[in-house]
C-alpha cells in the first residue's frame, strides 16, 4: 500500500512538471506568436533610431573663386540626463565645466532630469571634442553637425549674412538663397543600445545627404577688401553714423564691392546689433543731394534743350523761387551749363530743371529707375520715393533737381549713374553671378539684363565729359582727381531731414559718385558717409575715399592711363 | 528496454542543452564582455573552462558508484554547512549584488549554496531510504530531516539568498513527499512556512517591489517593472521563428542579466517560439528520463536520489523560464546548462553524472552489485519491486 503511494507521488511530481511545461508553452505561444507584432513595435520603438545626416551647405565664393562662406563638420556635445545617476551629476559637471566653459550650476541643471536629449555645447573645437571623448563619461555624447564659417570675417558680412546654429540662413545671401544653399539631409536608420550608442551592424537605410549648391558672387574679393579698408578709415576718421561704398561695373551691372560700416563678424553674429548687420547700401533710403543733379541735367541735354555751352544767370547766389529764397554756397554770376554741374550751383540747376518741366522730369527719373527697387538678389532692398507730379508742391521741382524730396537707396543711385557709363542704357545690378551644383556644373547664371535706354549714348558721353570737370580745377570734387585718368564724378552734400521737421543745419550726408575712365568706364564707385564730423562736404569727405579706392583698383586691374587726354 | 539507453538519452539531452547554452552565451555575452572586460570572448572562454571542469567531474561522478555518496551523506552535508558558514568569514566570503554568496578562492568565485542544493538531496535520499519504517512518525521520522532543511534555509536566508533558501526548502519538502512523509505533516509545514515567507518578502523592499512588478509590470515600466518588460519585449519580438542567431537587440544592455537569469529571453528573441518550445521539450525529456531512471533504480536511495536530482534540475529550469515569460515573480535562478555561471554548471554536470551512474547501475555489467542491492531494496519498499516485476525486468531477491 505504501509502495503504491510512493509510486503515485512520483507520477504526481512528473505530472506537475508537465502541467507547468504546458502552461509555459501556452504563455510563450501567446507572447511569441499571438502578441508578436505588438512586442515587435515596442522593440522597434526602443531600438531603432533614424539619424539625419547633415548635408554640406553650399559654399559662397567671390567671382574669382575665393571662398567667402563654407560649412565644416564639427562636434556638438549633448547629454542624456536619463542615463546619469543623481550622484554622478556634480562629478560630471565639475569635470567638464572647465573644458567647455559653462559654469557648474548651469551644467548640473542640464544634466539632471529625465530627458533623452539636452544640448550642452554646440560646435566644439576639435581638441575639445577629443578631450571629452577621452573622458568617456556616462550620459554624454557627441553629435556631428555642420558649422558655418566665414573665413574672411567681417568682410562683406552684411551682404553674405549668416546662418543660425542649425544652418538656417537668417540674413543676406544666406537667407535669400537658403533653399539653394541648404541641400537635402540624408538619413540612416540604425539601432542603438540602451546607452544610446549605435549598434552599427544593424544599420539599414543609409542615404547620403545631397549637398547644397555653391554660389558665386560678382563681388571681387580684392576690390571688396580695398573698399572695406578705405571705408573703415573714413568711418572712423569722421565719426560717421554709417558709411557705405559700392563698386559697380557699368557695362554689366555687376557689383564688385559692397562695403558697409559699422560692421560685424558673422562668425559671431549673436554679439552684433541690428545696425551693424544693416546693409545700408540697399536698405537705407537716402536723399541723394547734389549727386542727383546728374539726372535732370542728362535729361535736359538729351531733350536738346541745352548745350554744354548754354549760359544761365545764377542770380549772384540768391534766387527767390516759389516764395522761398534759394541759395548757392558760393555766389555765381553767369555760368555755363557744364559749369553749373561742375560747381554744383543750386540756382543754375533749378533753372535747368524748369526747362524740362514737371512731367518730363518725372518721366525721365522713372526711366532712370528712381522710385523702383533695382531688383538685386539681396533681401531687404528698399524702393525709392518719388512722388508723381500731381502731388508735387511749387517747390518740388527745384528740390528734386537738387536731390531732395526724392529718396532712393545708394544702390539705386549708383545703378542710375552707371547707365551713363553704359551708353545711356539702364542695367539691373547683379551681385550673384551663378549657382553651381556641388559637382561644379552651372545650374543657373544671372545674365546681364538691360532695363531700357534712358538717354542717348551721345548724351551719356557728353554728360560724362561734363562730369570730368567736377574733379578738375574749379569743380567741387577736385580731391577725387587721379592724375592721368579720366574721372567723371559728382559730389553731393545732402542736408539730412531733421526729426523735428524741415532740413537739419547740422546733420549732413557726404556723397561722391564717380566712374573711370570716362571714355569707357570700367567701374563706378559710390561713397556715402552719413553724418561725418567735423567736415561734411561730399567733396571733402567722400571724394578722397573715391580717389583712394579708385587708385588701388586701377593698380589691381592694371588699367593703363589714356594718353594726352589730360586737361587741368 | 535496455537501461543504458536511458543513460545515452540523458547524456544527449544534457549535451543538447549545453550546446544551446553555449551558443546563447556566445551570442548574449560578447557585447557585454567587450564593454565590461574589453574582450568579447571573456565570458565565453570562462564558460568553456567551467564546461571542461564540469565534464571532468561528470565523468568522475559517472564512474564512482553512487553508493559512495550514501555512505558519506552526513559528512557531505556537514561539509556543505561549513561552506555555507564560511561565506561569512571575512577574506573568504565575497559579496556580489548585495549578498555574501560567494567563496573566493584564488580568483575563482564559488557559490556554496549551489552545491548545498544537491548535498541536501543526497542527505535526504539516504536518510529517507533508511528510515522508511519510521517516516510516518512525526518526531522520529519527519522532524529530523525537516530540522536539517530548516537549518540550511536559515543559513542561506542569512546571506541573504532567499532564492536558494526557497529552492532548498522546496526540494527538501519534495524529497520528504517522495520519501513517503505524511501529507498531513507536509501540509502543516506548508502552513507554518507561508507566514514566514510573507514576512520575509514584505519586510524587504526589493522583494516586495518584485512581487508588485510581477502583478503589474506596466505600473512602473522604468523602475521595477523594467526587467520583466524588457524580458517580454525580447520574447515577444522574437516571434515564431526568432530574429536569427546573434540578432538579438535586447542583449544590447536593454535586458539586465541577459547572460544569466534572463538568457532564456534572449534565446526566445533569437530563436523564436521554435527555440523556446525546443528547450521546453528538452527539459520535459530530461524530467521523463530522470524519473524513468529513478523507477529502474537498484534501490530506494538511488531512486530518491535520481528523482531529487531530476526535480532539482527541472525546478530551476522551470522557474527560470517562468520568470522570463512573466508567469512567476522575478527570482534569480539560473537555467541549468544554459545560463552563464561556473558553480551552477559544474554542480549540475556533477549531478547529471550521478544520475547517469544510477542509470548505469542497472546495466548488466553491474549485475552482481544489483543483486546485492536488491536485498536492501526489499527491506525498504516492496512496491517498487512489484513495479519492476510488472515490467518484466529482473526478479526479486539475490540472483546468486
Amino acid at each position: 500500500m505504501f509502495g503504491r503511494a510512493h509510486n503515485t507521488r512520483s507520477w504526481i511530481i512528473v505530472g506537475l512538471f508537465l502541467c507547468f511545461s504546458g502552461l509555459l508553452l501556452f504563455r510563450l505561444f501567446s507572447l511569441q506568436c499571438l502578441q508578436h507584432s505588438r512586442y515587435s513595435i515596442r522593440a522597434r520603438n526602443q531600438h531603432q533610431s533614424t539619424n539625419y545626416l547633415p548635408p554640406h551647405r553650399g559654399r559662397i565664393y567671390d567671382c574669382r573663386g575665393n571662398m567667402l562662406a563654407a560649412s565644416v563638420p564639427s562636434f556638438s556635445l549633448y547629454c542624456i540626463p536619463r542615463l546619469i545617476e543623481d550622484d554622478q551629476v556634480e562629478e560630471i559637471a565639475s569635470t567638464i565645466s572647465p573644458i567647455i566653459g559653462i559654469d557648474e550650476d548651469r551644467l548640473c541643471r542640464r544634466l539632471s532630469g529625465s530627458g533623452w536629449f539636452v544640448w550642452l555645447k554646440r560646435n566644439l573645437r576639435e581638441d575639445t571634442a577629443a578631450a571629452i571623448r577621452e573622458l568617456d563619461l556616462p550620459g554624454l555624447a557627441l553629435k556631428q553637425e555642420m558649422k558655418r564659417v566665414y573665413p574672411k570675417g567681417s568682410m562683406l558680412s552684411q551682404v553674405i549674412g549668416f546662418t543660425d546654429i542649425d544652418g538656417n540662413g537668417l540674413e543676406g545671401i544666406e537667407w535669400k538663397f537658403d533653399r539653394q544653399l541648404r541641400g537635402h539631409p540624408g538619413w540612416m536608420v540604425t539601432e542603438k543600445d540602451s546607452k544610446h550608442r549605435e549598434a552599427s551592424w544593424f544599420r539599414s537605410d543609409n542615404v547620403s545627404p545631397i549637398d547644397g549648391c555653391n554660389l558665386f558672387l560678382t563681388i571681387d574679393e580684392v576690390v571688396q577688401a580695398i573698399a572695406e579698408e578705405e571705408i573703415d578709415k573714413v568711418y572712423l576718421e569722421y565719426g560717421a553714423k554709417w558709411a557705405s561704398v559700392l563698386v559697380m561695373e557699368p557695362s554689366t551691372g555687376r557689383i564688385l564691392a559692397m562695403a558697409n560700416r559699422p560692421t560685424y563678424d558673422p562668425n559671431n553674429y549673436s554679439s552684433s546689433d541690428a545696425d551693424q548687420r544693416r546693409n545700408h547700401s540697399v536698405s537705407d533710403l537716402i536723399e541723394p543731394g547734389s549727386t542727383f543733379k546728374v539726372f535732370p541735367a542728362a535729361g535736359v541735354l538729351d531733350a536738346g534743350l541745352v548745350a554744354p555751352e548754354t549760359e544761365f544767370y545764377c542770380e549772384d547766389g540768391a534766387f527767390k523761387i516759389g516764395g522761398r529764397l534759394l541759395r548757392d554756397s558760393h555766389p555765381h554770376g553767369v555760368l555755363r551749363f557744364d559749369e553749373i554741374i561742375q560747381k554744383s550751383s543750386n540756382i543754375g540747376m533749378a533753372k535747368v530743371g524748369m526747362l524740362l518741366g514737371r512731367v518730363d522730369l518725372y518721366k525721365l527719373l522713372r526711366k532712370f529707375g528712381i522710385g523702383d527697387r533695382t531688383g538685386i538678389e539681396l533681401p531687404g532692398e528698399v524702393g525709392g520715393i518719388l512722388r508723381p507730379p500731381h502731388r508735387w508742391s511749387k517747390l518740388s521741382l527745384r528740390s528734386i533737381t537738387m536731390g531732395h524730396e526724392v529718396s532712393l537707396s545708394p544702390l539705386a543711385l549708383l545703378t542710375a549713374f552707371s547707365a551713363l557709363g553704359n551708353g545711356g542704357v539702364l542695367l539691373q545690378p547683379r551681385i550673384v553671378d551663378r549657382i553651381e551644383s556641388p559637382s561644379g556644373e552651372v545650374i543657373y547664371r544671372y545674365n546681364r539684363k538691360e532695363k531700357g535706354a534712358v538717354v542717348s549714348s551721345d548724351t551719356a558721353r557728353v554728360m560724362l565729359k561734363i562730369l570730368r570737370k567736377v574733379v578738375m580745377k574749379g569743380g567741387t570734387g577736385r580731391r577725387a582727381q587721379i592724375s592721368g585718368y579720366e574721372v567723371a564724378g559728382k559730389t553731393g552734400t545732402a542736408q539730412k531731414l531733421d526729426p523735428n521737421g524741415g532740413y537739419s543745419h547740422s546733420l549732413y550726408r557726404a556723397l561722391f559718385m564717380g566712374m573711370l575712365p570716362a571714355s569707357n568706364p570700367r567701374f563706378a564707385i559710390l561713397v556715402v558717409v552719413d553724418e561725418p564730423h567735423p567736415y561734411y562736404y561730399g567733396g571733402v569727405v567722400s571724394a578722397p575715399v573715391f580717389k583712394k579706392i579708385a587708385e588701388r583698383i586701377i593698380r589691381y586691374m592694371d588699367l593703363e592711363a589714356p594718353e594726352a587726354t589730360e586737361e587741368t | 528496454m535496455p537501461v543504458n539507453h536511458l543513460k545515452t538519452i540523458l547524456i544527449l539531452l544534457v549535451s543538447a542543452l549545453l550546446g544551446i547554452g553555449f551558443l546563447m552565451i556566445y551570442s548574449s555575452s560578447t557585447m557585454y564582455a567587450a564593454d565590461r572586460y574589453g574582450d568579447s570572448y571573456y565570458l565565453l572562454k570562462r564558460q568553456l573552462i567551467w564546461m571542461s571542469v564540469g565534464a571532468g567531474l561528470f565523468l568522475l561522478a559517472l564512474h564512482i558508484d553512487y553508493h559512495w555518496l550514501q555512505r558519506r551523506s552526513r559528512l557531505l552535508l556537514l561539509l556543505g554547512i561549513i561552506l555555507l558558514i564560511s561565506v561569512f568569514i571575512p577574506g573568504l566570503g565575497h559579496s556580489g549584488g548585495g549578498a555574501r554568496r560567494w567563496l573566493s578562492m584564488g580568483g575563482v568565485g564559488l557559490q556554496p549554496s549551489e552545491l548545498v542544493k544537491y548535498l541536501v538531496i543526497v542527505y535526504l535520499a539516504d536518510l529517507l531510504s533508511r528510515r522508511q519504517k519510521t517516516i510516518n512518525s512525526f518526531f522520529s521520522g519527519f522532524l529530523p530531516p525537516l530540522a536539517v532543511i530548516g537549518l540550511l534555509c536559515v543559513l542561506t536566508i542569512a546571506q541573504p539568498d532567499l532564492g536558494s533558501a526557497m529552492t532548498i526548502g522546496v526540494i527538501g519538502l519534495l524529497m520528504l513527499y517522495l520519501g513517503g512523509a505524511r501529507l498531513t505533516h507536509l501540509g502543516c509545514v506548508a502552513l507554518a512556512v507561508l507566514p514566514v515567507l510573507v514576512v520575509l518578502v514584505a519586510r524587504v523592499g526589493y522583494r516586495m517591489r518584485r512581487i508588485l512588478a510581477f502583478i503589474d509590470p506596466w505600473a512602473d515600466p522604468k523602475g521595477t517593472g523594467f526587467q520583466i518588460i524588457q524580458s517580454l519585449i525580447a520574447l515577444g519580438s522574437g516571434g515564431p521563428l526568432g530574429l536569427g542567431l546573434g540578432e538579438s537587440r535586447q542583449k544590447l544592455f536593454y535586458l539586465p542579466a541577459a547572460t544569466t537569469d534572463f538568457i532564456f529571453s534572449i534565446l526566445g528573441e533569437e530563436l523564436g517560439f521554435a527555440g523556446t518550445a525546443l528547450v521546453i521539450t528538452l527539459v520535459i525529456g530530461l524530467v521523463i528520463v530522470g524519473f524513468a531512471i529513478s523507477r529502474r533504480a537498484d534501490d530506494l536511495f538511488g531512486s530518491l536520489l535520481a528523482q531529487g536530482i531530476t526535480a532539482m534540475l527541472a525546478l530551476q529550469a522551470m522557474v527560470n523560464m517562468g520568470v522570463s515569460s512573466g508567469i512567476l515573480p522575478t527570482k534569480g535562478l539560473p537555467f541549468p546548462f544554459i545560463s552563464y555561471g561556473g558553480s551552477n554548471l559544474i554542480v549540475s554536470l556533477m549531478a547529471v553524472g550521478v544520475l547517469a551512474n544510477i542509470a548505469a547501475h542497472q546495466d548488466s555489467e553491474c549485475r552482481y552489485q544489483r543483486g546485492r542491492r536488491q536485498e536492501n531494496w526489499r527491506i525498504g519498499d516492496g512496491g517498487w519491486g512489484m513495479d519492476r516485476e510488472e515490467k518484466g525486468r529482473g526478479g526479486r531477491g539475490p540472483k546468486s
